[in-house]
């Protein structure tokens, strides 16, 4: 919209004219992600909207429709507000826990201490491997592993942390953050490496400690980097299924289920498929005002910075 | 940032020790359990070192994992796509910061969106509409999928980047008659190197050890990936750990090495790529 | 910027080099050049899977050389529904599936129907009855699990315990043991195993009643909340874990095989496919078997359930060998015989008898010959993940976290949420 506002009315027409070509070409560059992604991801949707005015079983030959049913019952269904409610959980805690730790992580790392590659691999290690395995390990290491630690030492500290519905959560928080902090600490240690280091020379020179420079330096430098950690770690944590399913299975009782799981369960396992499709629908809407809400703070205060 | 080793660093590296001691625990633990018998799983604390290497453990999860088959499976999709992906994404990305209006705000738009959407929830639709195209069996299949559902947040960090680019070589290279699609592959293309190298890490890791896609969409057995053929070793009527997690370490001892060799790379590439 | 150039060309080689792997050694189903026809066989993944393969394989393969079969492997408990239902979803369902036995319904429209094949025949009516729907065949019965409680022969006869026949006495034993500082139960609620007792308590206690009171809940006629008979079923859990290992819930399956092979524990609800993992930890154990006990002694019985079956997809591409292999499924009591030994199971193939030794084979067999209970009039009638569900609410209930009453409505609401199999 720019290159038109701003264009001198005595040459309009002739760019104009430009611009539209360029426009063309423009949208010929766009066209084949945009077929990718229509493909892939909106037409699935439109038809999951469909689906979700029917009664489909997802198995049945049979499809019918009956309007507004299935969104009626969602607002009735106690295990969907629940399981809803654990995610937005899951999704809050790792957003802090993953950016703070991650933040720290990396300012630790970019000091001057020894071994840093290392440490930065030890760290980054579990990024690779998969969430299922994750699950597997960590189901091992509170049921078994941990627990030994008692037995050595003669301790009764409760590290089954999977095994009571008020400390699933945090067992779940750990096992996840433990693979992902890493992750999120490299791209924080890039961001930190990448700030003028004369800039901090320039603040010793003026007085500045070590905190006014972490404040007024580091932090509004990282700004892009916090952006991109925070709408990372909270789409991904909203995602959480195959953690879950390899570790709990979204127990004790409901305690750990999380909306995923929840829809993927009904869909697949009891067999409600238009069901679960109205409550991806809902979540999907839940999910883009909240992107939406995201994405103007944090590039608003980017801005700002 | 000055190269002193005070106090203070002392403190940090002692802080970042402590740290990394409770990172190597679960993998301690997976590599004593890979190097024992069942029976010395069950008698043994958790802690002791092996009696004797049970190197069989490797076998059977090798044999188990059908290894190079579903390595070089895993290894294609996960690199085809991302490539894929790099080429897509900064073609959308160029188009929506360089056209600039309001057809090319609103697409941005409809693609961030995309960002919000887990794939879980559309799955089966997607699989149907899959099916019809072909997609099951179909390497090429789920990899299309893979660049469709990962391009949004691909779109995302690319356009970001895209904006701290000057118009002004651009502008040269239009000015010598240069096409716009010439541009972009000639002038463009080579400078998001940076970032592209960024994405790489995020998407191929993401792409790497995803289950639920080939899982559903892959049922030929020369086809599978190594997540999906990993949670056939841990199935809920016979596990045995020690197989498990010497598939653990077979499984993930390619890409580690790997990271170990790229990491300077790797990290260089974000530096660039964070929006700098 | 130069080193990230080259990286890029890296990947880029290495990616050739892997779709040429890929391209090398993929191979499609259907008929091959050599005339042979390979035929897809999706299995639920439990015991010694590989050895099952291979033996199946050579004696499928000697018996009709143009067929091959190719083999995957999907667990039953995560990921066998999703897949069975995008693969129907698809049109892509393998030519063989073995199915467990209670998850026919579900699938019945996309199954083969077998009711007219001369294979069909070999089978008592009986066993075929407990698998058909509608008076239809679908599948070909070929192992049974039995359920009840696994305990430990050791404990028992040196603690003087008698075979409990009735729920009261079962709880009498567990208190003995208990004042003796044994634990009486293993228990690992972190996966499956409440709704697996869930359905040998509602067996015995419920559905030996009233046999279609599955199907009477579908139409209203019941509930869970009016029936003082599941009121009993939940409050059985209540009282096991009472008497089980600390932490029932953070305990899985592996977990409580151990357990049990370690002689940590007397006794263990559970079926027959528990023994090979615990024996692979134990092979020395001792292990002993009897019902589980109902409240009412003349409704204590062994429960069998079909459990390998094998169907056929109704659009498979190749009826005819699909068929034929089914039939060497039906008629081959040598691959019956192996195939149950390395499993470490019952046949239901006629005249059919494992070799293996052990004391709760023989305990099997003796309560076996008094009559079983079908497991599968539960699972046919109540969907398995409404019997997981209720578990769930078992399980939050046993936690603190809902009331007996509460638990019992959860489980009658839950009936809109679930999609039954049968009218």
């Amino acid at each position: 919209m720019s290159i038109t506002i701003s264009s001198k009315p005595t040459s309009i027409v002739h760019k104009k004219k430009r611009v539209n070509a360029r426009n063309i070409q423009y949208f010929l560059l766009l066209l084949p992600p945009l077929v990718f992604f229509i493909v892939a991801m909106i037409i699935p949707l439109i038809m999951g909207i469909y689906n979700s005015f029917t009664d489909w079983d997802g198995i049945s030959l049979e499809k019918n429709w009956i309007g507004f049913t299935n969104y009626i019952e969602i607002f009735k269904d106690e295990m969907f507000i629940e399981s809803f409610k654990f995610t937005g959980l899951f999704m809050i805690f790792n957003t802090i826990i993953q950016n703070v730790a991650a933040f720290f992580f990396a300012v630790m790392l970019d000091s001057s201490i020894k071994a840093k590659n290392f440490y930065r691999t030890i760290i980054f290690a579990p990024v690779l491997l998969s969430p299922i395995l994750v699950g597997q390990i960590w189901t091992k290491m509170y049921g078994t592993i941990l627990p030994s630690i008692n037995d050595l030492f003669a301790l009764s500290i409760n590290f089954n942390l999977f095994s009571s519905p008020n400390t699933v959560l945090t067992g779940l928080l750990v096992a996840n953050n433990w693979q992902w902090i890493g992750y999120w600490m490299l791209i924080y240690l890039a961001g930190l490496q990448a700030v003028p280091k004369d800039i901090y020379e320039a603040c010793t020179v003026d007085g500045g400690n070590w905190w006014q420079k972490f404040i007024h330096i580091t932090i509004p430098m990282l700004g892009p980097s916090i952006t991109i950690c925070t709408i990372g770690i909270a789409t991904g944590s909203l995602k959480v299924y195959e953690l879950i399913v390899a570790s709990t299975g979204g127990g004790p009782g409901d305690s750990s289920k999380s909306t995923i799981m929840h829809i993927y369960d009904t869909a697949f396992m009891s067999q409600q498929s238009s069901y679960a499709s109205a409550m991806s629908v809902v979540f999907l809407l839940v999910l883009l005002i909240f992107a939406f809400i995201q994405l103007k703070v944090l590039r608003k205060r980017e801005v700002e910075l | 940032m000055s190269k002193k080793y005070t106090k203070g660093t002392f403190l940090i590296q002692s802080i970042v020790s402590v740290i990394v001691i409770f990172y190597l625990l679960p993998f301690l633990v997976v590599f004593l359990y890979a190097f024992k018998s069942p029976q010395e799983i069950i008698g043994s604390s958790p802690f002791s070192l092996p009696e004797k290497l049970e190197l069989v453990n490797f076998t059977q999860a090798f044999e188990a994992l059908n290894f190079f088959q579903s390595f070089g499976n895993t290894f294609f999709i996960t690199a085809s796509a991302v490539l894929l992906l790099i080429l897509l994404s900064g073609m959308a990305a160029y188009s929506i910061v360089r056209g600039g209006n309001k057809f090319f705000n609103g697409t941005y738009m409809f693609f961030i969106a995309g960002i919000m959407i887990p794939y879980q929830v559309i799955f089966v639709p997607m699989f149907v509409l899959g099916s019809n195209l072909g997609f099951i069996n179909n390497l090429f299949g789920v990899i299309f999928l893979y660049v469709g559902t990962s391009l949004p947040f691909a779109i995302f960090v690319m356009a970001g980047f895209m904006k701290t680019i000057p118009k002004e070589i651009e502008e040269a290279a239009f000015i010598d008659g240069c096409s716009i699609m010439r541009t972009f592959w000639i002038i463009v293309l080579p400078m998001l190197k940076p970032v592209a190298a960024a994405l790489t890490i995020i998407l191929s890791l993401q792409i790497w050890n995803d289950y639920l896609l080939p899982q559903l969409f892959l049922s030929d057995n020369s086809m599978k990936t190594l997540t999906v053929m990993q949670s056939t070793l841990f199935s809920a009527f016979e596990t045995n750990f020690n197989v498990g997690f010497a598939g653990i370490i077979l499984s993930s001892l390619p890409i580690l090495i790997l990271f170990l060799f790229m990491q300077k790379h790797f990290v260089k590439g974000i530096t660039m790529g964070s929006g700098k | 910027m130069k080193k990230g150039f080259k990286w890029v060309h890296l990947i880029m080689i290495i990616s050739i080099i892997g779709s040429l792997l890929v391209a090398c050694s993929s191979s499609s189903s259907g008929t091959s050049k050599d005339g042979k026809v390979t035929l897809k066989v999706l299995d639920w993944n439990n015991t010694n899977t590989k050895e099952t393969e291979k033996m199946i394989k050579e004696t499928v393969e000697k018996e009709l050389p143009n067929v091959k079969l190719e083999f995957e492997y999907i667990n039953w408990d995560t990921d066998f529904s999703s897949v069975m239902q995008t693969r129907i979803a698809g049109k892509q369902l393998p030519d063989i599936i073995m199915i467990k036995g209670g998850d026919h319904p579900k699938y019945t429209e996309h199954l083969m129907d077998l009711s007219t094949e001369e294979f069909m025949s070999e089978f008592p009516e009986d066993i075929r009855k407990a698998l058909q729907i509608d008076g239809k065949d679908y599948a070909v019965p070929y192992t049974s699990n039995f359920q009840g409680v696994f305990y430990n022969k050791r404990i028992f006869t040196e603690n003087n315990i008698e075979i409990p026949k009735t729920w009261d006495e079962l709880m009498a034993v567990a208190e003995t043991l208990k004042s003796k500082g044994i634990t009486p139960f293993t228990s690992h609620f972190k996966d499956y195993q409440i709704g697996n007792s869930f359905n040998q308590f509602a067996t015995i206690e419920v559905y030996s009643k009233n046999p279609t009171w599955g199907n009477d809940l579908q139409k209203g006629k019941v509930s869970f909340a009016t029936s003082p008979e599941f009121k009993t079923v939940f409050e059985h859990f209540e009282e096991i874990y009472k008497y089980s290992n600390k932490d029932p819930f953070g305990l899985d399956f592996t977990g409580a095989a151990e357990m049990f092979a370690k002689e940590e524990t007397a006794m263990w609800i559970i079926g027959t496919w528990s023994t090979a993992q615990v024996l692979k930890n134990n092979p020395d154990l001792e292990i002993g078997f009897f019902p589980t006990p109902a409240t009412d002694e003349k409704n204590t019985k062994i429960i069998m359930q079909p459990d390998h079956t094998f169907s056929a997809s109704a659009t498979t591409k190749h009826p005819k060998e699909v068929k034929q292999v089914l039939e060497v499924f039906a008629t081959n009591k040598d691959m019956a015989k192996k195939y149950i030994d390395i499993v470490q199971t019952e046949s239901l193939i006629p005249d059919v008898v494992s070799a293996v030794q052990a004391p709760y084979v023989e305990d099997i067999n003796n309560y076996k010959s008094i009559g079983a209970a079908d497991a599968n009039l539960g699972n046919v009638q109540i969907p398995w993940p409404y019997q997981e569900q209720s578990g769930n609410y078992i399980a939050e209930w046993l936690l603190g976290n809902k009331t007996l009453d509460k638990a019992l409505k959860a489980s009658d609401d839950f009936k809109s949420k679930v999609k039954f199999s049968t009218k």
